[in-house]
């Protein structure tokens, strides 16, 4: 387990309810945290197209330029906590501030939400990486070309007429070729006479093949 | 879920209100308990699984070999119970039954769930998402494009400091910007919490922002790029006449209170409390004063005297008569500041300028009390006016030197409008050694710039930031064809003169054909949104966007660019409200396919001024408003006629407040007289939590007559709220009336094309919240199911389509977004194959639901349409970080089992995960954030495959895409060079081949 550090913020609101410009409210506080971009702490632009949404957009922190963000006046509850970012992925949280100005921040899970997974206080969110948008384009390469269907189509015809003719032509090939028929004719029954005898009798295929068989 | 007897006398008293219980077996506090039951023995699942909860009371429908294949009978005719029918013959049957969907125990783990068994599941289910919608990357920009609002100015400033020359506003939307000052685009914008409004603005060495209230932010704004500087916050309390001013590192904040002003002071950068002071002011006592703050002065004004004291020091108020100044006001005069050292003091008929010194107020011009002033910063001592001229369409600017009081001639130049007139306002204004500049706001919400002397150079259409109702309208067709069209169109001439036609027609095709072919003629091009491309093309890809807007302005915008084509002005044109939401309804009457006749489209809204009804008809295509028509009535609700009159109108039946009923146009009132007898009508009133349905078969041969025939009264609860009330999409059309299942035996859908989904929300002592829905026939009142969510509460948005319902709602007890999915079917027969008559129709429709988590909440959502319904239903939803995401309905199909079977899988439905993913390929709109959306329009093209889509809200967004992939289309990398090429070489092989066989036959031969 992590330690947790909890700190309690009095907020600002906190102070001038001390001085006593608002009555009778009950106190509300910040979250702060700070937002780690993956282009790099130089890069630009970034930190103003990344927001904090509580809640879906009920309460909203901005970056400064080093990516910190507060998020204010927020009364004790328990918030989800989102980084809306168009490029990166952050991971969602949920925070808590309990009653006496404590926080706690854990990882969000909508279908335990009673697992606690302890994230430091204040927030340090890192992207997990890049949003990909974007399907890949298949690539045109020559195998994927040579193997499509289309070209074997043309290819296998082309080489069935041009070089099994010329092997025919070869004499060595053409004696075993000549075996190799020979070969099959003494192994397999014919095969008409096989299908003749399906469609004649039913009891006198058997003692035909077996006929047929002696014969041989 | 504990049933504490407090919760279970309310269920009770829902239903006790709601139906007469003749079978409470499955009732109240037994359903309850039976929840409660099971979700004991199951976890994750069947906490969201509600069919399992139907089911266990009474599953009739099985298959033959007896397993329930997941359909539940809600209510038999037994349990149908009646309502009571307010005068009329129709009785309202009620099948309404209360079933508690969600918010189960959830929080144990258990084997079912354990963590790799859910990870197995999701990837499980993921490869269903085989890219059904996304997009390539050298896509970007072809099928879509966004455009980005800010709203209309509430505070602007020139910023001539830093680096670049810029604009900087802040906007009724509570949006933050830096314009360009040569085109208007936006430098960098900042969009602010949502339903508060930015107090203050002040521009220093960073852009300060005091926004909201009573919790009120204060924010720096890095006024180059954008970025945050620092910010507070503090709690005030609200006041319309509280007054912010910034002054030398301080902010100051004036709130009259009684009798007295109290003004703190902040310390700008750090808000530490600078203390706050009450300054006795007994003249506010009454409230007739006027109060405002010049620098660091606060100044007012009442019906005699002016009163002023400095915020700094914070002495007592010095007084000043205003008869010094000749001024006998009748009434409290209006201050508004000038400037920074100036303020005006307007009376009926004039108003008076005057400069803030130590001394006190000094008047040093007059102008007329619709002017518009404001002095320009720094050292040039000049203020602008600005006067509106409706008459000529024009608006005079003027300069007035402010240690004079002299109008300075050079400066003033005359900006004629013409058509696009508005009121507008200054906002800002610069003068940097000779040349000067300001900024207009107008009443249209367009922001204009202008060079004084000169022209305006540039506007901003700001009312596209606040639209309401959208519609996407087919173009025309072309002339030739129209031609065609008008030769079957007319039946007057005889035959010679159709001969004629029909000849000239043919020598036009022959001639176009010829020049077509000669390249005489370019084929209509996408690149400029001429008229003569406003044609519709071969797949019905280009449409018109019709848009009406809050700010009384209605636009045609070119659905594939996004360019503007036309623009009205709908001066007294204001918005009708449902609750707190603002509608127009608008209607399309007459459809661009009937040529001879013009193309029309009505907007219905009130008068600004009155309060009552007031209906504009325009042509679509071209932007002309044909009739403005004050009803003279207040709107309570309207419905389109579903069958054309002989001119193919489809005129609107207006109810009004008093329940009486108008025909729109009035000349469509014969053909609704023909029609009523099978004309129904539904309303709501959402305050009072009724609804009612109307019948016009009592019309007579002149009048249209509505009798109430059914009326429904939601129980009165604390804090009843009405959140939702959704029809079907009138022009939605369902190819397949059935699902086929596993067995090969159909399953019939039930649908309705009058029913109406209605949801309400009640606090609750020990639930906080309870949503009930109610899916009611709005043409026979009959309750067809309905169902309570309890701890769960809006945010409600709803899809109600075909034979399903899908809606999202917070689950106060899980505290996430859950969406409850629902699906009605006949059975395994067809009541009427032919068509479905609400009041012949007696059968229960069996419902399947199920409930999903959403890892997200949800801002808008909408279900995608084609042409002819037979593509998949695609859900197009609006997420608060800006996402648009597409996800397939067959992910939120509510037949997805917990285990899977065979045969589930035959069928193709997938196994039931508790959890939605959002893959970021089904988010439409890539990287392109849109802001705040509002609603979502979907809208069907000419191909089957393919739906249109716009989203809008503060940005404007527009995609189309393809839910069953474009099944009719060939695909953008379609490689015709490969399938070219293999042709070619198969006919050159062949030749080949020939001629090589030809030889070796020879060859042969001659052996």
């Amino acid at each position: 387990m992590k330690s947790l550090i909890v700190l309690v913020l009095l907020s600002l609101a906190a102070f001038s309810q001390a001085e006593g410009v608002v009555d009778n409210e009950e106190s509300l506080y910040v979250v702060e945290g700070r937002i780690y971009s993956a282009e790099g702490e130089n890069s630009n632009g970034w930190q103003r197209e990344t927001r904090i949404l509580v809640n879906g957009g009920e309460y909203l922190g901005f970056l400064k330029q080093d990516g910190s963000f507060i998020v204010s006046n927020l009364p004790s509850g328990s918030y989800t906590l989102e980084v809306a970012n168009p490029n990166y992925y952050y991971e969602p949280l949920r925070v808590e501030i309990s009653n006496k100005g404590k926080f706690r921040a854990r990882k969000l899970n909508h279908l335990q939400p009673s697992v606690v997974n302890l994230v430091a206080y204040p927030l340090k969110m890192k992207s997990l990486g890049k949003i990909r948008y974007f399907q890949q384009r298949e690539q045109w390469r020559i195998t994927d070309f040579l193997f499509s269907p289309m070209v074997l189509m043309m290819v296998l015809p082309l080489l069935l007429i041009m070089v099994l003719p010329k092997m025919m032509n070869d004499p060595e090939t053409k004696k075993e070729m000549e075996q190799l028929n020979n070969m099959t004719k003494y192994e397999l029954p014919d095969v008409s006479e096989v299908v003749a005898n399906l469609f004649s009798d039913r009891e006198e295929p058997k003692q035909k093949s077996k006929a047929s068989k002696k014969r041989q | 879920m504990e049933s504490t007897p407090g919760q279970r006398q309310h269920q009770q008293s829902v239903q006790t209100r709601l139906f007469y219980r003749e079978n409470s077996q499955l009732y109240g506090s037994t359903a309850g308990a039976e929840i409660a039951t099971r979700n004991q023995h199951h976890n994750i699942i069947p906490a969201l699984k509600s069919s399992s909860i139907v089911g266990s009371g009474k599953s009739e429908l099985r298959d033959e070999s007896h397993r329930s294949i997941g359909f539940a009978v809600l209510c038999g005719p037994a349990c149908g119970s009646r309502i009571v029918v307010v005068g009329g013959p129709l009785i309202g049957l009620i099948a309404g039954m209360a079933l508690t969907v969600a918010s189960g125990p959830v929080s144990k783990s258990s084997d079912m769930c354990s963590k790799g068994y859910y990870i197995l599941w999701t990837l499980f289910f993921l490869q269903f998402f085989t890219c059904v919608s996304c997009l390539f990357e050298d896509q970007i920009g072809k099928f879509d494009w966004r455009q980005r609002y800010i709203g209309k100015i509430r505070f602007a400033a020139f910023d001539a400091v830093s680096g670049t020359r810029k604009i900087l506003v802040a906007t009724e939307q509570n949006v933050l910007a830096a314009l360009h000052p040569k085109s208007g685009n936006i430098l960098w914008q900042q969009v602010l919490e949502k339903d508060e409004s930015v107090q203050h603005m002040h521009v220093g060495k960073e852009l300060v922002s005091v926004s909201g209230g009573p919790r009120v932010h204060v924010r720096a704004w890095d006024k180059t790029n954008g970025l945050l500087a620092w910010e507070w916050s503090l709690s005030q309390q609200q006041s319309a006449r509280a007054r912010w001013a910034v002054d030398k590192g301080r902010l100051y904040h004036v709130v009259p209170l009684d009798g007295q002003l109290e003004v703190s002071a902040f310390s700008l950068e750090s808000g530490f409390d600078l203390g706050s002071r009450r300054l006795a002011a007994p003249w506010t006592a009454g409230g007739a004063y006027d109060c405002v703050l010049v620098g660091a002065t606060v100044v007012c004004v009442t019906q005699h005297s002016f009163y002023w004291t400095s915020l700094a020091d914070g002495g007592a108020f010095a007084e000043v008569p205003l008869a010094s100044f000749d001024l006998t006001p009748a009434a409290v005069p209006v201050l508004s500041g000038v400037g920074e050292l100036a303020f005006s003091l307007r009376l009926p008929g004039k108003q008076t300028v005057f400069l803030m010194g130590d001394k006190g107020p000094r008047a040093i011009h007059e102008a007329s009390a619709t002017a518009s002033l404001l002095a320009t910063p720094f050292d040039s001592n000049i203020m602008f006016k600005l006067e509106n001229k409706p008459d000529s369409s024009a608006l005079q600017v003027s300069a007035v030197s402010l240690n004079t009081g002299v109008e300075v001639d050079e400066y003033s130049s005359t900006l004629i409008l013409g058509s696009k007139f508005s009121p507008c306002t200054l906002t800002a204004a610069i003068c940097i050694k000779d040349e000067c500049a300001a900024v207009l706001s107008g009443d249209d919400h367009t922001i204009s710039f202008v060079n004084i002397p000169g022209q305006i150079t540039w506007t901003r259409e700001e009312a596209l930031a606040s639209i309401i109702s959208t519609e996407i309208i087919d173009l025309p067709v072309s002339d030739l064809d129209a031609a065609i069209e008008s030769e079957f169109g007319s039946k007057q001439a005889g035959i010679v003169g159709m001969v004629m036609r029909r000849l000239t027609s043919q020598v036009m095709q022959i001639k176009v054909l010829a020049q077509t072919v000669l390249g005489l003629v370019q084929p209509a091009s996408s690149s400029g949104p001429s008229r003569a491309s406003l044609i519709r093309d071969t797949f019905g890809l280009h449409k018109m966007i019709v848009a009406v807007t809050s700010a009384g302005k209605a636009f045609g915008i070119d659905n594939l660019r996004g360019e503007l084509i036309w623009q009205i002005q709908l001066p007294r044109f204001a918005p009708l409200h449902v609750g707190k939401s603002p509608v127009v309804p608008l209607y399309v009457l007459r459809t661009t396919s009937h040529v001879p006749f013009t193309p029309l489209c009505a907007i219905l809204g009130k008068d600004r001024l009155t309060g009552e009804g007031l209906a504009v008809a325009f042509e679509p295509i071209k932007g002309l408003v044909l009739s403005s028509d004050a009803l003279g009535y207040k709107v309570q609700q309207v419905m389109q006629l579903p069958h054309p009159d002989d001119e193919f109108l489809r005129g609107l039946v207006v109810l009004d407040d008093q329940l009486k009923v108008h025909a729109y146009p009035p000349e469509s009132k014969a053909n609704a007289i023909k029609q009523a007898a099978s004309l129904y009508m539904f309303t709501t009133w959402p305050a009072k939590g009724t609804f009612a349905g109307f019948s016009f078969a009592h019309s007579t041969k002149q009048d249209l007559v509505a009798t109430k025939v059914w009326e429904l009264q939601l129980p009165d609860g604390p804090d009843r709220e009405v959140v939702a009330v959704v029809g079907k999409n009138p022009t939605e059309r369902v190819n397949s009336q059935g699902r086929v299942l596993a067995d090969r035996s159909v399953m019939y859908k039930y649908i309705n094309p009058n029913l109406i989904a209605i949801i309400s929300q009640v606090s609750d002592s020990s639930h906080k919240y309870i949503l009930n829905m109610y899916l009611v026939d709005g043409v026979s009142g009959a309750v067809v199911h309905s169902a309570t969510h309890k701890r769960a509460r809006a945010p409600v948005n709803v899809v109600h389509s075909e034979n399903w319902l899908v809606y999202s709602y917070f689950n106060e007890k899980m505290r996430r977004t859950e969406l409850a999915s629902f699906e009605l079917y006949e059975g395994k027969s067809r009541s009427n194959t032919t068509a479905f008559s609400s009041k012949s129709n007696s059968v229960r429709p069996l419902v399947e639901q199920q409930a999903y988590i959403f890892p997200s909440t949800v801002d808008t959502m909408k279900e995608t349409i084609t042409e002819k319904g037979i593509t998949s239903k695609h859900l197009i939803m609006a997420l608060p970080n800006g996402n648009i995401l597409e996800l397939p309905w067959m992910f939120v199909d509510p037949r997805r089992p917990t285990v899977q079977t065979g045969e589930m899988r035959d069928e193709g439905v997938i196994p039931y995960t508790p959890e939605l993913p959002i893959p970021p390929d089904a988010i439409i709109n890539y990287n392109q954030t849109v802001n705040r959306v509002r609603g979502i329009h979907t809208a069907p093209s000419g191909l089957e495959s393919t739906c249109l889509v716009l989203v809008y809200g503060l940005d404007l967004f527009y995609i189309r895409v393809a839910p069953s992939k474009a099944f009719d289309l060939l695909k953008d990398d379609f490689d015709h060079f490969l399938i070219a090429a293999v042709l070619l070489g198969l006919v050159i092989a062949s030749y080949v081949t020939k001629k090589l066989a030809a030889r070796k036959a020879r060859n042969q031969a001659w052996k």
